[in-house]
């Protein structure tokens, strides 16, 4: 591999995601950060100092359409990402982008058109996939070892609940929270047909204010013929609890909520280990793999994954599941379209 | 931003490429040269380090002023040589373990180090596996009061070649010492050992005077008792467990699933082993380079350090003294 193979990365976005993205991007061969974008500009400068990227902007655009610029990866808030997409698309640049798009359907579907349109390879932060539970998970299921999938099983609950400014913004706890559930449903199972959703305030009046709820079981109903349930939850004072279960006619795979050390502590007749705190630690290893990923993706001439069709049809089915809430009844996923 | 510490990264075997990917993601730090005698293999890890440069010359390398630092990585029977003559340079030095197979050589070695005043860090890398620094951690609070028991399981999944094996210095002190390593962080130094070893299953061990199966009696100098078992062969996996028994409690690192996956089937339950030290280990690899910089920013001195690199060797020494001639050995007896 020669030095002119390298591909250029513009950063945009520079909080405390951007930086996790930007020091896995300083390990990866072949990878040169270019410039990292940041609207605070001190904040852009302690990204390029993290990495070495020659330059540090405030406007993303500009970093955007740098000449060596090949490659963009968009770690700014929700509410920017479709437009810098849409930037990133018209100049050719490759796209990575943490996950969603937009919040609604009518805007995601019109930048995944553009990105189609002009053929850019396109990669959403669905990390949970390169865990290695996860991806180990599938191969098993890919491979027939479970036979014909019967049941999927997922718990998705996060240490502590957001803030009511984010929690306005995020789009709701079906869409911020158990979008990545309904994701791993569609990647070990298949696409879903029906969904009924439950929710409910039990933790913090925030979330009725917010016109949400903290608590919530989703049923799914595949297009398979399989079934599945979700429960979601905004708190877990124990530490972050995400497990799921797949269940086929001659075996299961269980993806756990695995210890964070290997320490076992035995003391008055119990014993303790240490838990996960957030999706940081618990998919640190993820995070690193799904750029990885990306990249050779690109360097392949293959379509990166989860891609735009991924992103389209996980974004359908959440906003199944919310509209079911609202509405109280069961929905298909057919019924949420342009 | 503090200045970017300039490192020369030498020999670019499996760790070294390792460590190369670890290198170039830690900010602070900027790999100027890969050195490696096949220069064709510089070039190949010049790429992970994003180093500027490479160099087949060890001497070259040594000579240039603006390295502050080199990482060690080269095979075992140039360590120390490089050691000594990276310290009399005014480098700091990280090394992969061991400095050499004897303590007296070891010992040399160490004192150029001192008399030079450089940095030094043995390659013990487990010290930095979140369980075992969580056990050290809990262990310094208090957590099990006083320290009665120490257990260590160190199974490697296979044996190495046999041109590996013949200048490997032996299973104590190639294999067990990682464990022994253990045993002085957790519960303190080793006063005595007895150890017992024998040949199982490897042709190559029994021709070459070695054993591929061992038990360790360690008593520490806190009164506390030990036992390390290992094994040159695990069929199913790379298996490193060890347990600290106290007064108010015990604690177990665990050989972790690979994964969080579990698979049921007809035949039970699977869960997925490692396979051996580059993927049980892997986090632990870069984390011992994260300490080695940072304390050389700080002007602090590393540890696993100099007198770590020798006192686990005497133990490992004196394990082999004592499996040879079938008695216990106090560590005392066996001198520089």
């Amino acid at each position: 591999m020669q030095i002119n193979d390298l591909i250029g990365v513009a950063i945009l976005g520079a909080g405390r995601m951007g930086q996790t993205h930007l020091r896995n991007l300083s390990g990866l061969p072949g990878v040169k950060v270019v410039v990292v974008a940041e609207p605070k500009i001190a904040a852009a400068e302690q990204g390029q100092s993290l990495c070495g990227a020659e330059r540090a902007l405030a406007d993303p655009e500009e970093a955007i359409h740098l000449p060596r610029v090949d490659a963009v990866v968009i770690v700014t808030p929700t509410d920017t990402h479709a437009r810098l997409i849409e930037l990133a698309a018209s100049a050719g640049k490759a796209i990575f982008s943490e996950k969603p798009i937009a919040l609604d359907f009518e805007e995601t579907a019109r930048v995944v058109g553009i990105v189609k349109g002009k053929g850019v390879p396109l990669q959403l932060g669905f990390m949970r996939r390169f865990d290695p539970g996860y991806a180990a998970a599938k191969q098993k299921i890919d491979a027939g070892e479970l036979g014909r999938v019967e049941t999927f099983r997922a718990l998705g609950r996060d240490t502590y609940p957001p803030g009511l400014k984010f929690l306005k913004a995020s789009g709701g706890l079906f869409l911020d929270m158990a979008v990545h559930d309904f994701d791993l449903a569609r990647f070990l199972v298949g696409e879903v047909e029906e969904v009924q959703a439950w929710g409910t305030v039990l933790i913090d009046e925030r979330f009725s204010q917010a016109d949400d709820v903290d608590t919530a079981v989703t049923l799914l109903r595949f297009a398979n013929g399989a079934l599945g349930v979700i429960e979601t939850s905004r708190r877990s004072n124990w530490g972050y609890d995400i497990r799921t279960e797949v269940a086929g006619a001659t075996g299961k795979v269980i993806v756990e909520s695995p210890r964070k050390t290997p320490v076992l502590f035995a003391k008055n007749f119990g014993s303790s280990f240490d838990h996960f705190e957030n999706f940081p630690d618990r998919f640190e290893q993820a995070y690193r793999l799904e750029l990885e990923s990306f990249f050779q993706a690109l360097r392949k001439g293959e379509p990166p994954s989860p891609g735009p069709h991924d992103a389209l049809e996980t974004l359908r089915l959440a906003l199944a599941a919310k509209k079911s809430w609202r509405e109280g009844r069961s929905v298909k996923v057919s019924e949420i379209s342009l | 931003m503090k200045e970017q510490i300039a490192v020369a990264l030498i020999g670019t075997g499996r760790i070294g490429q390792e460590h190369a990917k670890s290198l170039a993601s830690i900010p602070w730090v900027r790999v100027e040269v890969v050195c490696d005698v096949r220069i064709e293999a510089a070039h190949a890890t010049q790429l992970l380090a994003r180093a500027a440069s490479v160099s087949d010359s060890v001497e070259a390398v040594l000579a240039r002023k603006d390295i502050q630092a080199v990482i060690v990585c080269t095979s075992t029977d140039t360590h120390a040589d490089l050691i000594e003559a990276s310290a009399r340079a005014g480098k700091a030095v990280f090394c992969e373990k061991p400095v050499s197979l004897t303590l007296d050589r070891t010992a040399k070695a160490l004192k150029v180090v001192e008399e030079a005043g450089v940095a030094f860090q043995i390659g013990f890398q487990r010290r930095f596996d979140a369980g075992y620094a969580e056990a050290k951690r809990r262990i310094e609070a208090g957590a099990i009061g006083r320290l009665d028991q120490f257990r260590a399981v160190g199974r490697d999944p296979g044996p190495p070649p046999k041109e590996y094996l013949a200048r490997s210095g032996g299973l104590f002190i190639d294999q067990a010492i990682h464990d022994f390593d253990l045993a002085r962080f957790l519960m303190g130094e080793v006063d005595e050992v007895q150890a017992w070893g024998t040949v199982r299953f490897s042709p190559d061990a029994a021709e070459l005077g070695d054993v591929d199966t061992a038990m360790t009696f360690l008593r520490f100098k806190n009164g506390a008792l030990g036992v390390v078992e290992n094994s040159r062969r695990a069929v199913f996996g790379y298996d490193i467990v060890t347990e600290v028994f106290g007064e108010k409690g015990k604690l177990i690192v665990h050989a972790e699933p690979k994964t969080p996956l579990r698979h049921y089937r007809d035949s039970g339950c699977e869960i997925d082993h490692f396979h051996f030290f580059m993927d049980r280990f892997g986090p632990a690899f870069r984390a011992e380079l994260e300490h080695f910089f940072a304390c050389f920013a700080e002007q602090k001195s590393p540890s696993p350090g100099p007198a770590d690199a020798l006192e686990s060797l005497r133990i490992a020494v004196a394990a082999t003294k004592s499996r040879k001639e079938r008695r216990p050995v106090k560590l005392a007896e066996v001198e520089n």
